[in-house]
């Protein structure tokens, strides 16, 4: 399978008080065609300022691109200018957010920003968008679309607005899908749904994903690789089943070991100890040696790289795994 | 929604109500009388009693209350007692259309200049067209507004001879609308920067709140381009809390236009206020009030209903 986007180097910065903040310090990875691939970390690790900066929506001013590239289907979009993002931003890539009650517009019926959107990239007459419009509707699974239409947000639940923010997404048959905490606010039996919604319409329009969160239910659910973050870094990239059968990284052994288990015996639930780094703390050596009880002396003093593990599909930062060590 | 208009009207008539006890209420309770004003300082004692009597002064006040009210729903407001003869009604007709005019044509220069000022101020924060918008603001919001009328009056038509000193038209020569917006621009503007300052202020801070919102990262998610997002997106929501100052401006453009008109010697019903203030013309003042308190419930219910019709989560 060819990469459909190939993050290169990425370094999004802050500066806050005078301070900068590396929000994303320098992480690669690619996402293939048609593949659904998690962004993984706790909060502040920089995982929603790597979508944004995808999207060219790096909060200004304060934040700011500062290395890197961002190659989708072979052209930079770091390269182009505000305008010709303008034609990408929801048609190539479309977005959808953690808060489904807020993300849409109080103001504006469902068929007003449903249609604006297939307007304004399909260059559909307003029937015809409106055609569309109840097509999506009706496949991200309104049983009377026509009438959702014609509704403002407020009369939606949590649910039916999150499958609304879908439908708009997948309007314009983007060739990626960033999903940002997508099911975070709406409770369990709809996260399910919207779960099984985006799993269905990527495979139906082979949309690749980029589903960013923090829940690693939600990861075994529907991700095939998974890119584990850390205070801006990339600390592990692994395929799913490899990821929950044998975790490399002390920090990505943590997060699964801090998830209760269903099936598993009773025991106490293990948190990481400690917290994450302050942004814009400037720590020698690895990241997390702070907060692992595996480091050693090296950890403190050098800066682990990501080290490429077997045949590629596979990627660490730990000093546990670099050959020097084990020899 | 028709309910709902006709509820709010109906709730506008109690209150309306209560102003006319309270405007009758002070006037009662101001020293001295009608007859006091009217009266020969000479007359006998027995005289000016007949005269109260005949005026109905002596009368317990609920029931002249009651007869003033009476009279009023009627569209009777009395008779001026300085224009002797002449119907307080009369006075009003004259007078009430120059003063909506002169609102009308402020609150519009104050909203179409304020709002654009307000984005412009939100959309580039703290830069510097930011800090100079809101330096003026606060400069405006700082100087009364007298001031400001008098120095323009010195300055545009004393010094240049671009605007007349005031009065609504040009005396002897017949009516045109050039003539009148030739008299109007300057009581209007001034009028209008009374309110445009703390106006800047608030559509600022209400876009500013709206940008932040998700649905205006939604549309910028899909693509749309900035001005789409601020003008599309951002200030329909952005204008509802401003909806509720332009009902809450409104009384404050009444007192304001008393101020002006006297400056401008603009013959509106503020200035009519002021002289019969000056004069003890009781009827004039009171009918004045009363126009003026209803002028306000009307906009406060003109801000309500617009409110419903911007805002579709208002529940009619």
């Amino acid at each position: 399978m060819s990469n459909l986007l190939e993050i290169k180097n990425l370094r999004t910065h802050f500066v806050k008080n005078k301070r900068v903040i590396r929000a994303v310090d320098g992480i690669d990875f690619q996402i293939r065609k048609g593949e659904t691939i998690a962004l993984v970390g706790e909060s502040g690790c920089g995982k929603s300022m790597t979508s944004l900066s995808i999207m060219g929506l790096v909060p200004s001013p304060g934040g700011k691109i500062v290395d890197g590239e961002i190659i989708l289907d072979g052209v930079n979009l770091l390269d182009l200018t505000e305008k010709e993002m303008y034609r990408v931003r929801g048609k190539d890539i479309a977005m959808i957010f953690q808060e489904p009650m807020t993300s849409l517009n109080p103001v504006l019926t469902i068929g007003d920003q449903l249609t604006s959107v297939i307007i304004h990239h399909l260059k559909l007459s307003k029937k015809e968008a409106s055609e569309r419009a109840i097509e999506m509707l009706e496949l991200v699974g309104f049983s009377d679309p026509a009438k959702v239409m014609k509704n403002y947000p407020h009369r939606l639940s949590g649910g039916m607005r999150q499958r609304v923010m879908i439908a708009m997404a997948m309007s314009c048959n983007p060739k990626l899908l960033i999903a940002d905490e997508p099911t975070t606010a709406l409770d369990v039996t709809i996260q399910a749904q919207v779960l099984e919604l985006m799993k269905e319409l990527s495979e139906r329009f082979s949309t690749s994903i980029l589903l960013i969160t923090h829940d690693l239910g939600v990861v075994s659910e529907l991700a095939e690789r998974v890119v584990v973050m850390y205070a801006g870094q990339i600390v592990e990239i692994a395929n799913i089943g490899d990821l929950f059968d044998e975790p490399l990284h002390p920090y990505t052994e943590g997060l699964i070991n801090s998830v209760p288990s269903i099936d598993g015996e009773i025991k106490r639930l293990q948190s990481i100890e400690g917290n994450v780094p302050a942004p814009g703390s400037i720590i020698k050596g690895c990241k997390f040696a702070a907060r692992c009880s595996r480091a050693f002396d090296r950890c403190t003093k050098e800066e682990p790289d990501l080290w490429l593990m077997e045949d590629g599909s596979r990627a660490v930062r730990c000093f546990l795994y670099d050959d020097e060590e084990a020899n | 929604m028709a309910s709902y208009i006709v509820r709010r009207i109906l709730y506008a008539i109690p209150l309306l109500f209560l102003i006319t006890i309270i405007s009758f209420g002070m006037m009662k309770m101001a020293p001295g009388d009608p007859t006091a004003l009217m009266m020969d300082p000479m007359i006998k004692k027995e005289n000016l009693e007949a005269y109260k009597e005949a005026y109905g002064l002596n009368d317990n006040v609920v029931v002249q209350y009651v007869r003033w009210l009476g009279n009023m729903v009627q569209g009777n407001f009395g008779e001026s007692l300085i224009r002797q003869g002449v119907p307080v009604s009369e006075l009003i007709t004259a007078r009430l259309p120059n003063t909506l005019l002169l609102m009308l044509v402020s609150s519009f220069i104050a909203f179409l200049i304020s709002i654009p000022l307000g984005v412009i101020s939100a959309t580039k924060r703290n830069s510097l067209t930011d800090y100079s918008i809101t330096f003026v603001s606060f400069l405006g919001i700082a100087t009364p507004n007298f001031w400001i009328g008098l120095v323009l009056i010195m300055f545009f038509s004393v010094n240049l001879g671009w605007f007349p000193t005031g009065g609504v038209s040009t005396l002897g020569e017949p009516f045109s609308i050039l003539d009148r917006i030739h008299h109007l621009f300057l009581p209007a503007l001034v009028l209008a920067t009374a309110d445009m300052a703390g106006l800047t202020r608030y559509s600022r801070s209400s876009m500013l709140d709206v940008l932040r919102q998700d649905y205006i990262r939604t549309a910028k998610a899909n693509g749309f381009k900035n001005s789409t997002v601020i003008f599309k997106h951002g200030l329909r929501n952005g204008l509802i809390p401003i909806i509720t100052i332009l009902g809450l401006m409104l009384p404050s453009f009444i007192g304001g236009s008393v101020i002006i008109e006297s400056i401008f010697a603009w013959p509106g019903i503020g200035l009519l206020f002021v002289e019969a203030a000056f004069q003890r013309d009781y009827p004039v003042i009171m009918a004045v009030v009363v126009i003026a308190a209803t002028l306000v419930v009307v906009g406060n219910l003109l801000a309500d209903i617009l409110y419903a019709i911007f805002d579709p989560r208002i529940e009619y």
